[in-house]
């Protein structure tokens, strides 16, 4: 197997992350045939892609909640107007949806899902994971958000504290601004990203801390 | 996440069972220097080159094909790359390059049909099949 191409210059992938449209609706036009004809499983894509898509997909989100955690000022902004906040960064890509942010406090803890369907406010969240999609997790997270946050993501939320579970439609999609983790003040906007994982903005999960493992979600 | 119930389903406990898998394929990639990795890991820089990546990984695990089959085909397109003119290397992608071998490998076997393809690209870029909501 050859490994050895020498490339006349050395290309910079982060040059343009502008995707061409194009070649995304190729990619879409494929899996779906694919699918379609029983070629292949929706759950073996699935899972290839869920090794990584949870990196990247976020990413956006996260930096905006890093800005948020440092920043005040953006963080009101964010709360008031997430579309327009989230422009501010460059994020975009909402067509005609509204975004709302739903902050954690000390006192609610917040959680998304879309009872009819998978919306998923994907501009700063990327692809939905797989089991945002399943009706188990449509269904017991408004039933018994608490049992069902404890028993599937080992999320323990205080008794003391309030489950709030915002469902999404078409028209408006929530997202959750987690918690900065006691101890990060001190820490740059870029270090803080690291920290923001994607379940911790779904509302299943909170931002790792600085000593926790690399590649928890 | 250690989920091995119903809600996650699928959740952690098959990332462990395809991870390793998936890694040596990776490993096993041709043009290394050339895979955009990030601290060792892949590093893709849009969803849409991880949807590439994981419909021929996929197809490959559920048995449409060889491994060595696709990276003969990535390494054509790879090489079709190098010797294209200065103009139209003006833009490098892997995936792009990826797309057009795992194409070519299902068009040849007959697992996709080029106007159906066509077609239904174009129903994405229009709009058509994209709902609202998703």
């Amino acid at each position: 197997m050859s490994t050895d191409h020498v490339l006349p210059v050395r290309p910079d992938y982060n040059a343009d992350p502008t995707p061409d449209p194009v070649v995304v609706a190729r990619v879409k036009a494929l899996e779906s045939l694919l699918l379609e004809k029983g070629v292949l499983a929706s759950e073996t894509v699935d899972r290839v892609a869920d090794l990584y898509e949870k990196e990247v997909g976020p990413r956006n989100g996260a930096r905006a909640v890093a800005r948020a955690w440092t920043d005040p000022d953006f963080k009101q902004r964010l709360l008031a107007d997430p579309v327009a906040a989230c422009a501010e960064l460059g994020i975009g890509g909402m067509q005609g949806e509204d975004m709302v942010v739903v902050e954690n406090t000390d006192e609610v803890h917040n959680v998304i899902v879309c009872t009819l369907c998978s919306c998923y406010p994907w501009p700063v969240l990327g692809l939905p994971p797989n089991w945002y999609k399943y009706p188990a997790y449509r269904s017991r997270i408004v039933k018994d958000p608490r049992a069902l946050l404890r028993g599937e993501f080992e999320l323990d939320v205080p008794d003391e504290k309030t489950i709030k579970v915002w469902d999404s439609s078409a028209e408006v999609r929530y997202w959750v601004l987690p918690q900065q983790p006691p101890g990060t003040e001190g820490l740059s906007e870029e270090e803080l990203v690291e920290l923001i994982t994607r379940d911790s903005m779904i509302g299943t999960g909170l931002p790792r801390t600085p000593d926790s493992p690399a590649g928890a979600r | 996440m250690t989920a091995v119930t119903d809600v996650t389903g699928t959740g952690g406990r098959v990332e462990e069972d395809c991870r390793p898998d998936v890694e040596r394929i990776v490993a096993d990639l041709p043009g290394q220097d050339l895979l955009p990795r990030k601290e060792g890991e892949l590093a893709f820089s849009a969803p849409w080159e991880i949807r590439a990546f994981a419909l021929a990984v996929a197809a490959h695990r559920d048995g449409r094909f060889s491994w060595p089959e696709f990276q003969g085909r990535l390494v054509a397109a790879i090489d079709r790359w190098e010797r294209a003119d200065p103009a139209e290397r003006a833009s490098w992608s892997y995936y792009r390059e990826w797309l057009q071998g795992l194409e070519s490998l299902l068009l040849e076997r007959g697992l996709v049909d080029a106007d159906e393809l066509d077609a239904r690209t174009h129903e994405f870029l229009h709009g058509v099949r994209d709902p609202k909501h998703h």
